[in-house]
């Protein structure tokens, strides 16, 4: 009875985010009231990709009474899940319903894995810009992490429909001159979204790849808030497209992305993400100096 | 002649992403134009606006009151050109959508 109760699941080693989807979607919603250990085994190397969605399927799986525990993690794997904040985001007590924004040590190249909160977002945004603006990007624009972050925060809190709130996470690479930026979900997903507000405009259903491109176009909008006029989605990649950077919009079977070479692409995938994952890599040589302040007067 | 009074952003707002955020922002400038002033909007220390910032504060206000009139009732001072940049790229993209 009591072995029933647990359930050993296997991290593989992760090269890719497809890779990563798969592999959460295999145990999203499948387990309540068991003993789950998630065994680090096979699994060696983190990025911030892996992290939002792995602290999404945790979150999940305590909202389903759960109990999770971690083993086999190499030291630097450990080391880094502690310093980024995943360890102590999930200890065995750790009251979920209220998390601090924080950011690392001076001279560390991550901001503190977040749970997205709409009370915090201002304090959350305005503590990574300053991070960025003191530790490693000093007298750059930031203008692009700021609407990268903004715009997706807002996306989640108005559009998502998700239970689990949400994670967020930044690092910067400064031998590749890469900001990262890593945003997951597990609400409905984009285009359920789209496809929900078709079908209540008495509209025919569309795929999924249809219905990404769709969210991706200025000015279309599901309103789930009144204000809403689908400005959000197409000013980040304006902001991407802007710098040469790259992005990776990941939500039920569509993929969009722009590659390093700034071609962009809207794909089907292979396994069906219930939810919606961001990945941004700012090109960072690419960010404008920062701008002084005109004394001035002018109209619009 | 109307009378100009000067709005400081930071000082009505803590941030600029939220849509409570605008609009605060909104209910500062709606005031002043609803009496007949216009407005000195000065944008020290503003941080980078969000869209749904914009859409509860200068997109209400160009529902209430048009473009035209926003135009010629709202200066802006103490900026950064990003900022201004941000706020005329987002009327232009309101104008398209009408």
């Amino acid at each position: 009875m009591i072995q029933s109760k647990m359930i050993q699941i296997e991290i593989p080693h992760i090269i890719n985010v497809g890779q990563l989807l798969q592999f959460l979607t295999s145990y999203r919603g499948v387990y309540k009231n068991k003993i789950i250990t998630l065994d680090f085994i096979n699994y060696h190397f983190v990025k911030p990709f892996h992290i939002t969605p792995l602290a999404c399927l945790v979150e999940e799986l305590k909202l389903t009474n759960n109990v999770v525990y971690y083993e086999n993690m190499t030291p630097a794997v450990r080391s880094y899940l502690t310093t980024v904040g995943f360890m102590s985001l999930f200890e065995q007590d750790a009251d979920l319903s209220f998390i601090q924004p924080g950011v690392l040590f001076e001279g560390a190249t991550y901001v503190k894995l977040w749970k997205i909160d709409a009370e915090q977002i201002d304090a959350y945004i305005s503590s990574t810009i300053n991070f960025f603006r003191n530790n490693n990007l000093t007298g750059k624009n930031l203008d692009a992490l700021n609407i990268s972050l903004s715009e997706d925060f807002n996306n989640i809190i108005d559009h998502s429909e998700s239970l689990v709130s949400g994670y967020a996470v930044t690092q910067y690479y400064p031998n590749k001159e890469e900001l990262m930026i890593s945003i997951c979900d597990f609400g409905i997903g984009i285009p359920t979204k789209i496809n929900n507000f078709e079908a209540e405009s008495g509209r025919q259903r569309l795929s999924d790849k249809e219905a990404m491109r769709l969210a991706l176009t200025l000015g279309f909008s599901t309103k789930s808030t009144p204000r809403n006029k689908g400005f959000g989605l197409s000013t980040v990649i304006d902001c991407v497209k802007s710098l040469n950077s790259g992005i990776k919009i990941i939500s039920n079977e569509a993929i969009y992305m722009i590659d390093n070479q700034g071609d962009e692409y809207t794909l089907c995938t292979e396994q069906n993400f219930l939810g919606t994952m961001i990945v941004i890599t700012l090109n960072t040589k690419n960010l404008p100096l920062d701008e002084d302040f005109v004394e001035m007067e002018t109209y619009l | 002649m109307k009378n100009l009074k000067t709005i400081i952003l930071m000082k009505e707002v803590t941030g600029t992403v939220t849509n409570d955020e605008g609009l605060a922002l909104f209910l500062a400038i709606d005031k002043e134009f609803s009496e007949g002033n216009c407005v000195k909007l000065s944008l020290e220390k503003a941080t980078t606006f969000s869209s749904s910032f914009l859409n509860s504060s200068i997109g209400e206000l160009i529902v209430k009151y048009g473009v035209k009139t926003l135009k010629s009732n709202l200066i802006i001072v103490n900026y950064q050109p990003s900022r201004l940049n941000q706020i005329r790229a987002y009327i232009e993209k309101i104008k398209d959508l009408a």
